[in-house]
């Protein structure tokens, strides 16, 4: 959801001057390193596929993938003909209960260098839940 | 952590009094001092240094969204304007909602539920519900933190949909309460300092959450609508009426400048404003009070499609007078924003271009580009003056104990 506007107005326009703090930037190699590099970045990212994680974290994504998949077909069934009924509607509210905390992970995952477990992990290193897996992203 | 202020008493002739409690809960520490060497102000005065402590009592914010609790935009950005990266708590259950920063605590309001994930499947109630919702212990709980008490709050996990055991939450400079239903029970409302809600468009609703599920494995097209239908009947008759009593509503509307764009990238947001609120001046454009209809883009300011428009005016909204900016289009260069920002009045920033600047901090962030960004980055520096001026008001009171 990111747009890609708003990251070209940073890199690529000249700061004008005192009017916002931070480095000036010479907009030529901004505008070169975003408009032709594309390919570099894009091998920047294959080189960063495989990812450092806890097993806490892996497992959380797994579980609510899983979870998703699992409640969706359990509210179409619930809702087969029973439109109206309370079963239906809870059903679909789960739905989007756990379709809001995978969405939560996924970004704090995009964005964060650090794992989600990190503040957890630093003070119970010996938990299951804080070894170190590698996963495909 | 408390906030202690020293003032000088100067009494020429009778010796510094002790004073007992004043009934603010404060602590005062006095201390005498004789002048050395007859130097000091008055020749032969005694200067008491009067030191009072008092216990962080938060200024308490709350926001309503549909979009549930935890890492949402909005806090992100009110959180930056403060200072300070928030984070969940350290060592703690690593499924906690909350969010802490030097100077900022969230915590979402699904905490409070009364009935987990089965027993909301036993009850037929969604979690919209006032049903399932404890509005008891979430009242006493933002009272105590209120106060300045720490309190003990449940948890709920939302990848196991159980309610885990509690955890405690330290009295912060300013306590942000995340939800569905912030301002839906009387007494929690009347502990809000300042109330939002993010109000947002069905159009707008479901474009961003096919984009928020459509790379899911289990999600289709189908069933994102149906899942956003589901839940409409709850919504409409539970969290939508908490608007009437919002201080601030940003509504997100579909654009008026593309004929059938229903991408939902270009937006037209309205930043409503009620007006009468303490500590709270609405921003307007050009001159208070009046309305106006401002296209930016001309002979200073070129923009490319679908360019920017901007409305001011006075308003009613659910019979409260209101101040109302609109924004609708899409900023595309700095120099945009910088023009805008420039233009607008009462923005309560500390210097020219704050605005600005928090927007390309946070350049990744969803809705920088437009009225969504911009209107929650103008709100959290509001709330930092509210809380400015919270504090000054608070901080004048000891003082005027004090003289005696």
């Amino acid at each position: 959801m990111a747009s890609s506007s708003i990251v070209s107005l940073v890199s690529a326009t000249a700061l004008p001057a005192g009017a916002v703090n931070g480095t000036r930037q010479p907009p030529s190699s901004s505008v070169r390193l975003w408009c032709h590099d594309r390919a570099r970045r894009q091998q920047r990212l294959v080189a960063a596929a495989v990812k450092r994680r806890y097993k806490g974290t892996a497992r959380k994504e797994a579980a609510l993938a899983e979870l998703i998949e699992r409640k969706v077909a359990e509210a179409m069934e619930a809702c087969d003909g029973h439109e109206k009924d309370d079963g239906c509607r809870v059903a679909w509210d789960e739905v989007e209960e756990v379709s809001q905390a995978k969405a939560h992970l996924r970004r704090r995952l995009a964005e964060a260098p650090d794992d989600p477990l990190e503040p957890f992990c630093a003070h119970n290193p010996d938990a299951e839940d804080c070894a170190v897996v590698y996963v495909d992203d | 952590m408390a906030i202690c202020s020293a003032h000088t008493i100067t009494s020429l002739h009778s010796p510094c009094t002790t004073f007992t409690n004043t009934g603010f809960g404060q602590k005062q520490v006095i201390f005498f001092t004789s002048n050395r060497k007859g130097g000091r102000r008055h020749g032969g005065a005694r200067s008491c240094f009067q030191v009072s402590c008092s216990v962080d009592k938060p200024v308490v914010i709350g926001l309503a969204a549909d979009s549930g609790c935890g890492k949402s935009t909005f806090m992100r950005r009110l959180t930056s304007v403060f200072g300070g990266a928030a984070s969940p708590p350290k060592g703690g259950n690593p499924d906690s909602n909350t969010l802490i920063s030097d100077t900022t605590t969230v915590i979402c309001l699904d905490d409070y539920h009364s009935l987990d994930r089965n027993g909301r499947k036993e009850e037929g109630v969604t979690a919209l519900d006032p049903r399932a919702n404890n509005f008891d212990l979430m009242y006493e709980q933002v009272k105590a933190i209120k106060e300045g008490k720490a309190i003990e709050k449940p948890i709920y996990n939302h990848v196991t949909g159980l309610l885990d055991p509690p955890e405690l939450i330290q009295p912060p400079k300013i306590f942000v309460i995340e939800g569905l239903h912030p301002m839906f029970d009387e007494r929690v409302r009347d502990l809000l300092d300042f109330s939002i809600y993010l109000d947002i468009s069905d159009d707008v609703k479901f474009a961003w959450k096919i984009q928020r599920d459509m790379a899911e494995r289990g999600h289709s097209l189908e069933s994102i609508k149906a899942s956003i239908e589901a839940r409409k009947p709850d919504f409409d008759a539970f969290i939508d009426p908490q608007k009437q009593y919002a201080d601030a509503v940003i509504e997100v509307l579909p654009t008026q400048l593309i004929p059938d764009d229903n991408e939902g990238k270009v937006l037209r947001v309205k930043l409503i404003q009620k007006e009468g609120v303490k500590n709270f001046d609405p921003v307007y454009l050009f001159d208070e009070g009046s309305s106006i209809s401002w296209v930016p883009c001309g002979r200073k300011l070129t923009c490319s499609y679908p360019g920017i428009k901007f409305a001011y005016g006075p308003d009613t909204y659910y019979g409260h007078e209101v101040s109302v900016v609109e924004m609708d289009g899409a900023f595309d260069r700095l120099d945009e924003l910088i023009y805008v920002e420039s233009h607008l009045s009462n923005l309560s920033t500390k210097f020219y271009g704050e605005v600005t600047q928090q927007m390309l901090k946070h350049a990744d962030f969803p809705g920088s580009n437009n009225g969504t960004g911009l209107f929650q980055t103008i709100i959290g520096l509001k709330i930092r003056d509210l809380y400015e001026q919270i504090i000054a008001e608070r901080a004048g009171t000891p003082a005027e104990a004090a003289k005696v």
